[in-house]
């Protein structure tokens, strides 16, 4: 039997490799500065209002609301960053020095929160921060490679 | 050009995938590793629902702790038999019986009045151990299908996020269940610990059908024909028969350098989590009870996050810089961890750890940088190596053999620790981080051996293991010499201090002191002398309460006494007593509420 004849592939499963595919496609394109500005900052807008009203009791927006507009912003966002690392010769995959530290807060923010005293958090917080900041700057005001040329 | 920018190159170089790979890869990780935190949701759920369990059916702690022991040698057992099945019929499908056997154990558990008794229970938790087994091998071959060489470390390290994940979602859902809650027209009191047996496994049913229809064993199945390289043959698919796999496995000496090294893993890192509770307590002076310490807090949270951090760096850096070859890196880090253990030991032996500022934050700094080593090699040697010695093939065995070793180490490593630590004085966990130091170093000498070997030097591979063979004699040796020499000092320690807490009063603490005495010398007249008195202390007190109607005094009066003396006690008759009448005043309350 050979490794070909083994695997024929299920009209569900190249289904789903179809959309693979052109979702990958979305993440392909790159974008310049300006572009990147203009999308990105309403998009951090909105995830930053979003985690603010997770943090209340009782959130001022239902959940209903909420969670389809959080995860349609983060996909959007996912995909801004995406274009903007390409358009500067690097990895999409870079935008995880971006979304990992936001992560990590997501993960343990609430306990700190609620363990320990303002300063130590806040503290933690900005640490965190720090990295993407300073990538996000670097998106906003580096000159691209791809756009530059085109 | 710098090596790390060279190696970069390369590696993305010998990496372009077709277009939509890497989605649906991640599509298809993100289902398997859901999967098996799901997994994890089914089996931590024992560790919330001890206490119900103790209270409804007058179990003692030390009848909780045999069930858990023996779940782990039932999973170590299942690992290795399950992974030559897994070889055979696959991952997709081991990890689906695997989820319909667990849903099917645990509900049983929810339901059955006969897992009341102790034996039937303990049985079923051991199916339900042999069961769980079957995810880890079916995980790591799928997984193995998946990625190319240089790519597997990254992958365990994100298995261990998922190990963590599944953790702390059962830590989350736990509390809340336990809580008591209502959803529709269902409504669940307080304390309903059946419910931690029937809610995960929901959420276990609901992900494994997602699993069914989204998963894929390889991607040749997924409609990327030809996208993962291997080294060995496939052109005949990717199951193989029982025997074949058995064979392979057995007779590669790869296996067995992983296996013992992982050995090592399990000894430190099963150490490190089950021991740090009584750590924080008994020498940083804690009260982890009523009352964490905010460094108490600030670790606990930080030690998750640096155990993740920590698998995923060092997966990352043998996939990019050593080739995806894990034995360079396991190695390091076994060095790194043995001379931070080793540190922390010197630092303890010199009392400098303790309930002091500095020595809070020196103990919990140790307790961090242990957790980062250990889950480190806890990932590469656990879940990438089994890959690249099985291939896509025999992946599932390699990874149950391998496996099952983190399991038997963590025993012996427990059981050496527990001894040693029974006949320390109090607030001196020197012989804790001492163990943990000679396990690490082990490890590292397991993976030197394996190196040189790769390098094709025999002899100086075969003398590193003679080395080891005299680590293990003299460490034995000293061991043992070592025991008999502390054990009449504690004993004297510990009956002194039972008879000074009995003669202030302090039942409890004169009860632990004595018990202690009585495991390290059973029959010691003066400690047992004690335990009577506390455990007629307690009847008494059970009894009165209950004829005063005080039904809750007298349940957690007699639970007092069955926890001192087993079931060989006249308070098991007072608690199912104080329980009847406890179950006819809620059936009376609820009737007048009716009414």
């Amino acid at each position: 039997m050979t490794d070909f004849q083994a695997h024929i592939p299920i009209p569900r499963q190249l289904w789903l490799r179809d959309r693979c595919i052109a979702v990958e496609t979305q993440f392909q394109k790159s974008i310049g500065r300006g572009t990147f500005v203009t999308r990105f900052l309403p998009l951090l807008v909105i995830l930053a209002l979003a985690y603010w009203n997770r943090i209340q009791t009782p959130p001022r927006v239902a959940g209903w609301i909420a969670v389809p507009v959080t995860a349609a912003a983060f996909y959007f966002a996912l995909l801004v960053l995406s274009h903007r690392f390409h358009d500067i010769g690097q990895s999409g995959a870079n935008l995880l020095q971006i979304v990992l530290p936001v992560f990590v807060w997501l993960w343990v923010g609430g306990d700190l929160m609620a363990k320990l005293p303002p300063r130590l958090w806040i503290g933690t917080a900005a640490v965190l921060a720090v990295w993407p900041v300073i990538v996000i700057l670097r998106l906003c005001l580096q000159r691209g490679t791809q756009t530059q040329a085109a | 050009m710098t090596i790390a920018a060279e190696a970069k190159r390369e590696w993305n170089e010998q990496h372009q995938h077709p277009l939509g790979f890497k989605t649906r890869r991640g599509l298809n990780w993100f289902t398997v590793g859901l999967m098996y935190a799901m997994f994890y949701m089914c089996r931590y759920n024992f560790r919330f629902a001890g206490a119900g369990m103790r209270a409804e059916f007058g179990w003692s702690t030390g009848d909780i702790a045999n069930i858990a022991a023996w779940f782990s040698i039932a999973y170590g057992t299942g690992q290795l038999v399950n992974g030559l099945f897994c070889d055979r019929i696959g991952g997709r499908a081991s990890m689906l019986i695997g989820a319909i056997g667990s849903i099917l154990v645990n509900v049983l558990i929810g339901f059955s009045p006969w897992t009341s008794t102790f034996m039937a229970f303990a049985a079923m938790w051991m199916v339900n151990g042999y069961i769980q087994a079957a995810g880890t091998p079916g995980m790591v071959k799928i997984n193995a299908a998946w990625f190319n060489k240089e790519e597997r470390g990254l992958f365990s390290g994100i298995f261990g996020f998922m190990i963590q994940s599944g953790q702390a979602m059962i830590s989350m859902l736990a509390p809340w269940i336990l809580a008591g809650f209502s959803f529709l027209a269902l409504v669940v009191g307080p304390g309903e610990w059946r419910m931690l047996f029937t809610i995960p496994p929901i959420f276990l049913g609901l992900v494994a059908i997602w699993f069914y229809f989204i998963s894929a064993q390889s991607p040749d199945d997924a409609g990327f024909h030809g996208t993962i390289q291997d080294d060995v043959d496939n052109s005949a698919g990717t199951t193989v028969p029982v025997l074949e796999s058995f064979k392979f496995v057995f007779s590669n000496p790869l296996v067995w350098f992983y296996a013992v090294a992982y050995g090592c893993t399990g000894a430190v890192r099963h150490a490190a989590d089950q021991l740090s509770p009584l750590y924080f307590e008994d020498v940083l002076g804690f009260n982890m009870k009523t009352n964490l310490p905010l460094i108490a807090s600030f670790t606990l949270v930080l030690v998750p996050i640096v155990a993740v951090c920590g698998s995923v760096i060092s997966g990352w850096a043998s996939d990019r810089f050593f080739r995806g070859n894990r034995y360079p890196v396991a190695m390091v880090l076994y060095y790194g961890e043995a001379c931070v253990i080793a540190a922390a030991t010197t630092v303890m032996a010199l009392g400098i750890i303790g309930p002091t500022t500095a020595g809070i934050l020196l103990g919990c700094l140790f307790l961090v940088l242990i957790a980062v080593t250990a889950n480190s090699t806890h990932s590469i040697v656990g879940a990438a190596a089994p890959v690249d010695i099985g291939g896509k093939k025999m992946a599932g065995f390699a990874s149950g053999v391998i496996d099952s070793f983190q399991y038997y180490g963590a025993a012996l490593g427990l059981f050496i620790t527990g001894l040693l630590l029974d006949v320390s004085l109090p607030g001196n966990y020197t012989v804790w981080f001492g163990i943990m130091t000679c396990f690490a170093f082990f490890g590292g000498c397991a993976m030197l051996s394996l190196l040189l070997r790769q390098k094709k030097k025999a002899a100086a591979s075969r003398a590193v293991i003679g080395f080891m063979a005299l680590l293990v004699i003299s460490g034995a040796a000293f061991g043992i010499s070592k025991y008999r020499t502390m054990k009449p000092v504690a004993i004297a320690h510990y009956a002194d201090a039972a008879q000074s807490a009995f003669q202030a009063g302090d039942t409890r603490d004169a009860t632990d002191q004595a018990q202690r005495v009585l495991r390290l010398a059973p029959g010691h007249e003066q400690a047992m002398q004690i335990v009577n008195n506390v455990h007629d202390q307690f009847v008494a007190a059970a009894e009165t309460a209950l004829a005063a109607g005080d039904v809750q005094a007298a349940i957690e009066n007699a639970q007092n006494a069955i926890n001192l003396k087993g079931r060989e006690t006249p308070a098991l008759k007072v608690l199912a007593e104080a329980k009847a009448l406890d179950k006819a005043q809620q059936k009376a309350e609820k009737e007048a509420i009716e009414e």
